[in-house]
């Protein structure tokens, strides 16, 4: 064979290798890459507050119940479900941070106006009057405010004694109707939404939906997810809620026990359910991620929560697919088994995995998900 | 605050030395429109240097790469050649990772020179009347069983048309093993399309 030949063979065989490599995410490994090696340094833009005080005082006043609704807007095809992915982790224990020094003093804003500091900005778009406590913990008493936090600050904004949004370093909205309700929507990122009620805590991702109160107002999108971008992959309990609408009752998610410690005398299933809650919850600092993870995707499989085990595999890719997680093989068995189950055909997992175990046991139905995926 | 953070330049708007720059002070939407811009480049240049084996991986270390270079690159050369230098050394790293030892190809090996050099003057009509996706399919499957490293000199030589220095430099190996490992990959491969046929 001679050169021109060879050459000419080869490059056919580039092509399909330039096939081949169209189904690897690698913006997906520029995120996870980005979330790891840059947590302290980068800087987003954060959230903005439109609130009003009266609207917390009503809503003691009643005494309504909190009612947690997710509305995140769900991917509609494919392509969006096995592009989503979640940017950054959740801390251990919701916490109010530990003041770091008391200012207590009022700040009034005119529209327009803004108050620095060095890890954030609150502009005000409305005549607007906060309270802060501390330097990154403040309380919205009236008006609207957009607010810009460096990732990476405990930055915490009450909003009276109905809820407390915390920060996770990452982007959101939120937005209240003025009446009787604290509504929240998350257009980028993750955030934190303590209710203070009944102390449950609920976390929020891009694109989910939030009420505290019983009539969902209208919230025009103050910030679109760009199309390049991705979206929310909701737990399997949360694809049964997508007919629901906010004022039917919470769902069970807002109900559970907050710690782990009321393990005792639960059933098979609470046990697993509260299981779940503890390891998801221990997650970010684990010394022992890809085992917990490992042990997660178990209990997700059980349970038929395959959005979750999607959810999982997308955020912690990197390290899941590590040649020193002892758990690659079973758990990229799992992402496959969801992704047989989702309908996911476009993803390349299944594919992937009999590629690089073509003897390990195959998932049900992985022949017929292979085949409709070419 | 991050300088530069809140000016309002859409990314996409922005050139490659400046996306650099930002990403490099924390930008993620930044970084996400840099990696956007060369993701098929990285991702084929891997998946024809790898053949596709731990591309994800080695995509993964050639970003880690990237990113720490980030704050040390300077615009000497252009960015898209910084970075196809860049993946493609970190691919050849890994390949050689990946290659074990008794897949080591002993260097200048006469007998498969001499090997290579009657392959060379064979004809091969065989391939002239095979569609392209059965060559697709049968030179994948010989490439498949070549060693990592005789593959990535392969493609390097043939496909990315890289001289015989630059793949020296890129392996840090003498030149002459890189011509003598070539003519090697020439023989193997075409004994193994050979018993495909």
């Amino acid at each position: 064979m001679n050169d021109e030949k060879l050459k000419e063979i080869l490059k056919i065989y580039a092509e399909e290798s330039e096939s081949g490599s169209q189904e690897t995410d690698v913006l997906g490994i520029a995120d996870s890459v980005f979330d790891r090696m840059n947590p302290e340094i980068r800087m987003v833009p954060v959230f903005k507050i439109i609130g009003a005080a009266a609207v917390v005082l009503i809503a003691l006043a009643v005494g309504f119940s909190a009612i947690f609704k997710d509305n995140a807007p769900l991917p509609e095809t494919e392509a969006e479900f096995a592009a989503a992915e979640i940017p950054l982790e959740v801390p251990e224990v919701p916490e109010i941070p530990a003041e770091d020094e008391n200012i207590n003093k009022i700040i009034s804003l005119q529209n327009g106006q803004s108050f620095e500091d060095t890890d954030f900005r609150i502009r005000s778009t409305g005549n607007s009057e906060l309270f802060q406590a501390s330097r990154t913990r403040f309380s919205l008493k009236n008006g609207e405010v957009s607010i810009d936090v460096r990732s990476g600050t405990d930055f915490v904004v009450e909003v009276g004694d109905l809820a407390l949004v915390r920060v996770l370093g990452t982007s959101f909205s939120l937005k209240t109707d003025g009446s009787k309700s604290l509504f929240v929507k998350v257009f980028e990122g993750l955030v934190e939404v303590v209710n203070r009620g009944d102390g449950s805590v609920r976390t929020l991702e891009r694109g989910g939906e939030l009420a505290l109160g019983a009539v969902k107002p209208q919230i025009p999108a103050k910030r679109q997810p760009k199309a390049v971008e991705r979206v929310h992959v909701p737990a399997a309990a949360e694809l049964a809620k997508v007919e629901e609408t906010v004022s039917e009752p919470a769902p069970a998610e807002a109900e559970k026990p907050a710690k782990i410690e009321n393990i005792a005398g639960l059933d098979g299933e609470e046990l697993q359910r509260v299981t779940i809650r503890d390891l998801e919850q221990r997650l970010i600092a684990s010394k022992n991620r890809t085992d917990d993870l490992n042990q997660l995707f178990e209990l997700y499989s059980k349970r038929g929560d395959w959005g979750s085990i999607m959810n999982q595999w997308r955020r912690y890719y990197s390290e899941i697919t590590s040649k020193n997680n002892s758990h690659r093989r079973q758990m990229h068995y799992f992402a496959c088994e969801a992704s047989i189950k989702l309908f996911l055909y476009g993803n390349g997992v299944c594919r992937k995995y009999k590629s690089f175990y073509p003897d390990a046991a195959e998932p049900d139905g992985l022949k017929d998900h292979l085949r409709y995926a070419e | 605050m991050v300088k530069g953070f809140f000016k309002n330049d859409p990314a996409d708007r922005l050139s490659d030395e400046e996306l650099v720059r930002r990403a490099a002070r924390g930008s993620k939407e930044c970084w996400r429109e840099l990696i956007g811009r060369y993701s098929k480049m990285i991702s084929s240049t891997v998946w024809k240097i790898t053949g596709g084996r731990e591309a994800d991986d080695v995509i993964q270390e050639v970003l880690i790469q990237l990113f720490q270079s980030l704050g040390t690159f300077r615009s000497e050369s252009s960015f898209s050649t910084f970075l196809y230098r860049l993946t493609v050394n970190t691919a050849c790293n890994e390949v050689k990772r990946m290659t074990s030892p008794a897949q080591a190809v002993p260097v200048g090996d006469e007998a498969l020179t001499q090997l290579a050099d009657e392959t060379d003057a064979s004809e091969d009509p065989v391939f002239d009347t095979l569609e392209r996706g059965e060559i697709r399919r049968k030179v994948g499957e010989a490439l498949a069983e070549l060693p990592a490293e005789i593959r990535a000199y392969l493609v390097l030589f043939y496909v990315e048309e890289l001289t015989l220095k630059q793949i020296s430099e890129l392996f840090k190996a003498p030149v002459t093993t890189v011509a003598s490992r070539i003519s090697k990959g020439k023989a193997l491969l075409t004994e193994k399309l050979g018993k495909l046929r």
